[in-house]
Formats: structure tokens, C-alpha cells, sequence
């Protein structure tokens, strides 16, 4: 009876934190001391001393050179990794819960352009498959929409929050697009048919120019009496100078990214090519024209099937050897706890350790428009960063032990731990 | 002519040759467990020894130094490699239909697989019905035809497949009409067709001239009879359970449960019972019937002495199983050899083919794998890929390889204008792209532009 009850004080705790309540503010300043300090800048720093107060990164340098009296709780990571919270570019995470079942998507509604779709207001902060995600170190995350041409708006969270409103960081910041395919398939699943050109290619194009010109006339034009919600949320991306949004649009085709950019450019928007599965193929032009790109999973398949069967593995070195832009992303939503794998694959592919580190850091950050704030640990950043017993890149040695959300440490259990700890408890006492 | 006739084809078939493998780290997958600085000898198709400091007249000679020798990968759920289709989604039971009629040995994800470490696969029917297909069982013998692929007298298997996919839940509103609808249903299926497979047996032995041959009853009764195995697609512990009940009620062993996302539930009921599980190793929340489903999952059953591998179905992930195997490791601390057997020895012994493959052992066949690293490390490569030992993948001659594709593509590139500006007749762009089958969605996998 005793052994029962013990069991039941051990599993319950388990249970009950599976609720992941939202961690308070930060009240003592931490010290962590002994890691290797992966920045997301690129550099590292060995037997490295993260101090953060209030939030905010106070200290960041080697351990002999921190004040330990000046900070409340030190925390010894001898032998272990410290790095900025992994950001996940393009998902659905708190929109669908459950692939399969239409009532709990909210990632795509009917219709052609959307520009005035927020995905913010439908993100579901108490999606369980959330904290499963920040348990593999991925703290923010880009709520996107799809489907259409013009899908939504997406807009930037971080994963310890209370409601939509305390989630966000970054509201509204992108315009997604699906620019038109070249090719189409035919058939259906069940009989499936060849791929044939898209015929109405250039049609679909030029109603996208069309539709740019009407909202940029209208951004531009006196306010009138009938407002249009949807050329009213473009309007962001026609200011003079700095632009309030980006837009993103998903391609892949090499002929029809150089055109996206081609169109971005004449339009003077702020552009991002998203998938970019050929990417590779096109450097030089991307380079030219200083375009950033959140690239597919390294975990796909090849495009073509004469193509090198390593191109995706080593798309993301092809980049950062030509000086471009990039961050690293992961599909299906409850896969965003394998995005640090899509760095580490590519490390094994040629990819600079640092640089894998930095397109899941400070580029998507960048892209994203909130590296004032996070992606790297530098003072004065917000202290959103975990600690990993080992390398957190490779699945071998993933372990990650604490995390810290703008200096609030987040609980780390989820649903699975909670499972596994109940079945490990009845298998223990059979 | 290359082999097969398709990018990275062979124009010259590779042979079987001895080759000797020296001072790698060799994970034997046996009670030697992970041996350092070990010799592999390669002759005849076979593993002939396993040692220090080996010598080979003759032999070609790999320095493994710094680098990881294993038996190849074997997945124990996939449907690359099969032509038009993988779901005879019309009957309920299509127990008489066969991969191995339509086993596609051109799939270029075969290659892809082999860079991957892949040796043998097993293709399956999908997961439309309760009852499905047989399964065809295949070496990456890349450049064979069909039949020569084929994993000589391995035993027989067919696909059964429980819950959401056979009760055509996520189908949309026009299938809701074939029985089963329900997990209930499911259960008087099996009961149904086995019972009506002994009547068929009586029958055809009391009047064998009278009673009609069934196909269908055939294969049934070969299961029943413990001629053919069952491996079945299953996720929520009640119809686990269930299959596990109606197989004992008809006198035989549930042979592999495959997905299994809540084996960690009745992992103690499925030692006791016999039945492996060969699982994702973290897939969840892409349907209803698998919110409980826990990384932790292959170790748990693991805990349990219950037979666990990890699978693909998935022609992407298939070519990094080294990596789903550390998952084990990463969820629920396994040790790294026992994590790598989740790929290699452990579906070996699932598909009943452990006494030729699935360990570094004198006398097996020579399926290896010569990595650049700890093959579970997310920056390993596979560097030599052998298949009875002939060396299917090498990196070494990668560059090449990819070189005379380019030389190929530029070739018909340039015959097609010549053809074009010569006034021949042309066609619009016309693409006949594979499809890539999954069992878990139903649905077909992407397309380039």
C-alpha cells in the first residue's frame, strides 16, 4: 500500500505539470557558468559565464572574468551547452491540433486572397503538443497560415504564455504568398495522374501583379469612406524605407523564384522566398539581390530524381558558402521539436557548427524582424535561452535541461513524460 | 543501357568481390558487442571473419580507420518500390493480392535508401483494410530486376492494418458505408474470415473437386496454419489487445504489430504474447488515434522484453534510420548498441531472416555498412554500402556517378533541341513522377514544380 502511494505522489506531480503553467517573472538574477556559449552570431564561447537579470542578458564572456557575487543563483553547466532559443520558422503550431481532424485546424480558410487573415487571434497557447516542442530547446515560434494565393498573416510567439496576447512578439509581421506552380499533377490519390505545365501560369501571375498595383494605389491614395480590409493590411508592405511587413512567398522552382524577386524588386517590397528548394541552383542571382530565404527541411527528398541524392542535406553549406541568408525549418507542427536535427544534419554535411547554430538563432530572428529583442545571447537581449546536457544538434546527445523564456525558467515536462513516467511507474511495480 | 535504366544506373553491373575491411569500429550486433580496431573479411557474399589483424590474399583493402562498421539497415515497413499503387482500398480483405507482383526495382529511392545504409526492405500493402496484401520482402540489389531482388525463401508476411485508416475515418463524407466503421467492427472481420477460412479447408478436403480454389482463403489459411505471417498496423492499445485475443483463439502468434504508438501501454501483455513491435520512433499528433503516442514508446516495450524496431514508412525518413535509432537513446536512455539493434538485428528477427542478416557475423551474409562516424551520431555518413558483398554505394565514386548524370542530362538536353530545330514534332512538358506512399496518411507524398 505504501509502495502505491509513494507511486502515486511521484506520478501525479508528473500529471498535474503537464498543464505547463506559465513560468512567473524572473525575481533573482542567474549566473549560468562552464558551458560552451553557443551565441548564434556565429561564435562560440568556451567555459563561458550567461548572466541575466529582469530578463535581460547582463553578462555574456568567459567565466573568469564574471562577478559571481553579483548574481543571485549560479548555476554550475560544467561540461555542458548553452544556447539562444531555437526559432521555428512557416508552421501551424497552435492552429491545427490534430492533423487529421477538421475542427481542430484553423490553418486555412477558403478563399483566394486573404491578406487580412491573422493567424495570431486563432493561436491556441494551450495546444499540447507545445510543450513537447520547447523540451528540445525551440522557444519562439512563426504562427503561419496557408492555402490560397494569399494565405494570411503570420506573426511571431514565444511558447510560455498565458493567451495569444502575452504569447506574441512580433504581430502581423508577414504577408504569406504561394506563388503559381509551372507544373500541376493530374488524377487523385487513388489514380494518380502525369504532371503537365501549368497553362494558366502567366494568368495567375499577372492577377498577382494586378492585385499588388490595386493595393499599392490604395496604399497610397487618400483614405476614402469604403475601406478595404484586405489592401488595408498590405499596406505595410508599400511604405517608404522600412517596411512594417514582409512578405513571404513560398516557391521553389528556380525559373519562378528569380521571377518572384524580379517582381518583388519592381515593387519594392520586402521580399522572402520560402521552400526555395532550388535555391542552390541560383546563388549568385540570390546574392545579387541581398534575398533571405527560410529553406525546406533538410530532411526532404531530392526534387528531381537525377538530382544529387545529398541536395537537400547539403543545400544549407551551398548557401552559407555564397553569403546568403537563411533559416532552417521543419513541417508538420509537432515536428518542431526536430528542427535542432535539421541543423545538425547539415553540420554533417559541411555546415559550420556556429553557422547550423545561427540559422535557427539570429537569421530566422532577423528574417522575422525581432533580433533586437532575441536570436543570439548578447547583453541586453532578452534571456530566452536553454541549457543542454550535450550536443543539442545531434539526437544522440539532445538533453536539454533547463530553459529560460525572457529570464522566466519554463517547466519542461509535456504529455510524453508524463506517459512515460505513469507506464515506467506500472511496469516498475509488476 | 544502364542498370537499372535511370539516373545513377550502373553501365557496368558491380560483382561480387572479397574485400577486407581493416581497423574499424565493428558493431557486431553479437555478445562481442562494439569491437575497436576489428577486421571485417568480405568473400563469396559472405561475412568470412571477424577479427584482429586479418589477412587476405588478394582481397581489396578499405582502411576503416576512425571509422564504424555495421550490418546494413533493414526497414521493416516500407512502400518504396512498388508500382501503381498500395491499397487494394475495394474489399475489406484483399488477402490474395500480392506486392511482390508489382515490386519496382527502378525506384530511385532504392539508391537514395543504400546511401543511406539501407540494405532490405519490406514493402507492404498499405493500411486501407483490415485484411490487406502480402508483403514482398527485398535486398537493394540496385541494377537486378524484381524477382532477383527478392530475399531468397524468406517467409511469407501479409499486412493488416486496425483503426482510423480501415475504418475510413479520415477519408471524408462519401466512405462511410463499408463495413467495418467502427473498431468494433474490426474485430468481427477477422473472427468472420478466420473462421470461414476452416469451413473452406473442410470443405476443400472433404471435396476438393467441388469446392472452389479461393485465393483469398488460401493465404488465410496459411496464417492460421503458421505458414504466413501477420504484420499489423495498429496504433491504441484496444485493438491490440483485440488482435492479440483472436490470434490465440485461432491457434496462432501475432508476429509484428507495426506502429504501435500505444504498444507502451500493453508492452508486458505483448511479451507474454509473442509480438514484436517495429514503431515510429517519435511520429504524433497527425490523427485522432494517436494523441497518447510517446517517443518513449520503443523503449518502454523494450523494457518489457518485447522485440522492438524502428521503421520508416516513409521513403524520406527510410534513408535516416541511423538517426531514428538514437532517438532510443534520446528517449528513454538506451544504450547505443541496443538503439542500433532497433534497426538492424531486432527487424531482422521480426522478419524471421536473423540467421542470414542483421548482425556482423561470421557465416551471414554480407549486408554491411562502412560509416564516417558513430552511425548513430546526426553527422554520420554512410560511405561503402554492400549487398552480399558487392558494393552497391560508394561515396568514393559518388562524383563520378553525379558527373555522368550531368553528361547525360546535358546530352538529351541538347538531342531534343537539335530534334526541335530539325523541325521534328514536340510536345508539351509531360512528367511521369513517382509517387511516394505513405500507410499513416493516405495521402500522396510532393511534387517538385
Amino acid at each position: 500500500m505504501k509502495k502505491i502511494i509513494l507511486y502515486i505522489l511521484l506520478v501525479v506531480p508528473f500529471l498535474m505539470n503537464a498543464q505547463n503553467t506559465p513560468a512567473p517573472k524572473q525575481s533573482e538574477s542567474i549566473l549560468i557558468i562552464g558551458a560552451t556559449a553557443h551565441l548564434g552570431t556565429g561564435e562560440a564561447i568556451e567555459n563561458s559565464a550567461i548572466g541575466f537579470e529582469n530578463g535581460k542578458i547582463t553578462f555574456v564572456g568567459t567565466a573568469d572574468k564574471a562577478d559571481k557575487t553579483a548574481f543571485a543563483t549560479i548555476i554550475n553547466a560544467t561540461g555542458k551547452d548553452v544556447y539562444p532559443g531555437f526559432i521555428a520558422p512557416n508552421n501551424q503550431l497552435g492552429l491545427v491540433e490534430i492533423e487529421a481532424v477538421r475542427a481542430t485546424r484553423d490553418d486555412r480558410e477558403v478563399g483566394f486572397f486573404n491578406p487580412n487573415i491573422r493567424s495570431i487571434i486563432a493561436y491556441n497557447t494551450d495546444s499540447k503538443v507545445t510543450p513537447t516542442i520547447r523540451s528540445n530547446g525551440v522557444l519562439l515560434s512563426q504562427i503561419t497560415p496557408q492555402g490560397g494565393r494569399i494565405s494570411g498573416q503570420s506573426s511571431v510567439v514565444q511558447l510560455d504564455a498565458w493567451n495569444w496576447e502575452d504569447a506574441t512578439v512580433n504581430t502581423d509581421e508577414g504577408i504569406w504568398m504561394s506563388w503559381p506552380r509551372y507544373y500541376t499533377w493530374t488524377g487523385w490519390w487513388a489514380e494518380p495522374g502525369e504532371i503537365k505545365m501549368n497553362d494558366d501560369y502567366n494568368e495567375q501571375v499577372q492577377a498577382i501583379k494586378d492585385y499588388f498595383k490595386e493595393a499599392k494605389a490604395y496604399a497610397n491614395a487618400q483614405p476614402s469612406d469604403e475601406k478595404n480590409l484586405k489592401f488595408e493590411a498590405m499596406k505595410g508592405l508599400f511604405l517608404d524605407g522600412e517596411k512594417s511587413k514582409t512578405l513571404y512567398v513560398r516557391v521553389d522552382f528556380s525559373k519562378a523564384m528569380m521571377e518572384v524577386v524580379n517582381f518583388a524588386k519592381a515593387e519594392d517590397i520586402e521580399v522572402v522566398l520560402v521552400g526555395a528548394n532550388d535555391a542552390w541552383m541560383i546563388t549568385d542571382f540570390l546574392k545579387e539581390n541581398d534575398i533571405s530565404l527560410i529553406i525546406s527541411q533538410t530532411h526532404r527528398l531530392p526534387s528531381r530524381e537525377d538530382e544529387d541524392v545529398d541536395m537537400p542535406f547539403k543545400t544549407p553549406k551551398i548557401l552559407s558558402d555564397a553569403g546568403i541568408n537563411f533559416a532552417l525549418s521543419i513541417n508538420d507542427m509537432w515536428q518542431q521539436r526536430n528542427l535542432p536535427f535539421q541543423a545538425g544534419h547539415a553540420v554533417g554535411y559541411g555546415l559550420d557548427y556556429e553557422k547550423a547554430v545561427q540559422a535557427v538563432t539570429l537569421n530566422p530572428a532577423e528574417i522575422m524582424g525581432i533580433e533586437d529583442t532575441y536570436g543570439s545571447l548578447e547583453t541586453g537581449k532578452s534571456a530566452t535561452l536553454f541549457i543542454s546536457k550535450g550536443d543539442v544538434l545531434d539526437m544522440r546527445t539532445c538533453e536539454v535541461e533547463q530553459a529560460f523564456i525572457d529570464g522566466r525558467e519554463i517547466d519542461l515536462n509535456n504529455k510524453h513524460k508524463a506517459l512515460y513516467e505513469k507506464f515506467k511507474a506500472k511496469y516498475d511495480r509488476q | 543501357m544502364t542498370y537499372p535504366f535511370t539516373a545513377f544506373g550502373w553501365e557496368n553491373k558491380p560483382k561480387q568481390e572479397t574485400y577486407l575491411i581493416k581497423n574499424a569500429t565493428v558493431w557486431t550486433n553479437e555478445a562481442d558487442g562494439i569491437l575497436e580496431n576489428t577486421d571485417v573479411l568480405v568473400e563469396a557474399g559472405k561475412i568470412k571473419k571477424v577479427g584482429k589483424d586479418l589477412k587476405a590474399r588478394g582481397a581489396i583493402e578499405i582502411d576503416g580507420t576512425g571509422k564504424h562498421l555495421t550490418s546494413g539497415i533493414i526497414d521493416e515497413h516500407s512502400h518504396i518500390a512498388i508500382n501503381r499503387g498500395v491499397n487494394e482500398g475495394t474489399q475489406y480483405s484483399s488477402a490474395e493480392v500480392r506486392i511482390g507482383d508489382v515490386v519496382n526495382s527502378d525506384d530511385i529511392n532504392i539508391y537514395r535508401q543504400l546511401a543511406g545504409g539501407v540494405t532490405t526492405a519490406q514493402l507492404l500493402h498499405g493500411s486501407a483494410n483490415p485484411i490487406g496484401g502480402q508483403a514482398a520482402l527485398i535486398k537493394f540489389r540496385w541494377g537486378a530486376t524484381p524477382e532477383q531482388m527478392k530475399f531468397e525463401n524468406a517467409d511469407g508476411f501479409i499486412k493488416f492494418a486496425l483503426g482510423e485508416n480501415v475504418k475510413q475515418s479520415n477519408w471524408g463524407d462519401n466512405y462511410r458505408n463499408r463495413f467495418p466503421q467502427t473498431r468494433m467492427g474490426v474485430e468481427q472481420v477477422y473472427e468472420d474470415h478466420f473462421t470461414r477460412a476452416r469451413e473452406y479447408e473442410a470443405a476443400r478436403k472433404a471435396d476438393p473437386i467441388n469446392t472452389r480454389r479461393d485465393l483469398e482463403m488460401d493465404c488465410l489459411l496459411e496464417i492460421l496454419n503458421k505458414e504466413r505471417f501477420v504484420t499489423c498496423h495498429s496504433y491504441v492499445q484496444s485493438e491490440i489487445n483485440m488482435l492479440m485475443k483472436v490470434a490465440e483463439n485461432h491457434g496462432f502468434v501475432l508476429n509484428t504489430f507495426t506502429h504501435i504508438l500505444e504498444g507502451y501501454k500493453v508492452a508486458d501483455k505483448m511479451a507474454k504474447h509473442g509480438a514484436g513491435g517495429s514503431s515510429f520512433s517519435d511520429w504524433w499528433a497527425y490523427k485522432s488515434e494517436v494523441l497518447d503516442a510517446i517517443p518513449y514508446n520503443g523503449a518502454l516495450m523494450h523494457s518489457q522484453g518485447v522485440t522492438v524496431a524502428f521503421n520508416s514508412d516513409d521513403a524520406e525518413m527510410a534513408r535516416r534510420l541511423n538517426q531514428e535509432a538514437a532517438k532510443a537513446v534520446m528517449y528513454g536512455g538506451l544504450s547505443e548498441e541496443e538503439a542500433w539493434k532497433f534497426v538492424t538485428l531486432n527487424p531482422a528477427k521480426l522478419l524471421h531472416i536473423d540467421d542470414r542478416v542483421g548482425s556482423v557475423k561470421a557465416g551471414k551474409d554480407a549486408d554491411i555498412v562502412l560509416w564516417s562516424t558513430n552511425p548513430l551520431a546526426v553527422y554520420a555518413r554512410a560511405e561503402k554500402t554492400f549487398v552480399d558483398g558487392v558494393l552497391y554505394y560508394d561515396l568514393e565514386q559518388e562524383a563520378a556517378k553525379r558527373a555522368a548524370v550531368q553528361t547525360e542530362r546535358a546530352r538529351l538536353i541538347q538531342k531534343m533541341l537539335d530534334a526541335k530545330i530539325g523541325g521534328e514534332a514536340t510536345q508539351p512538358v509531360r512528367n511521369n513522377k513517382q509517387h511516394l506512399y505513405h500507410c499513416g496518411h493516405l495521402e500522396l507524398g510532393s511534387f517538385m514544380d
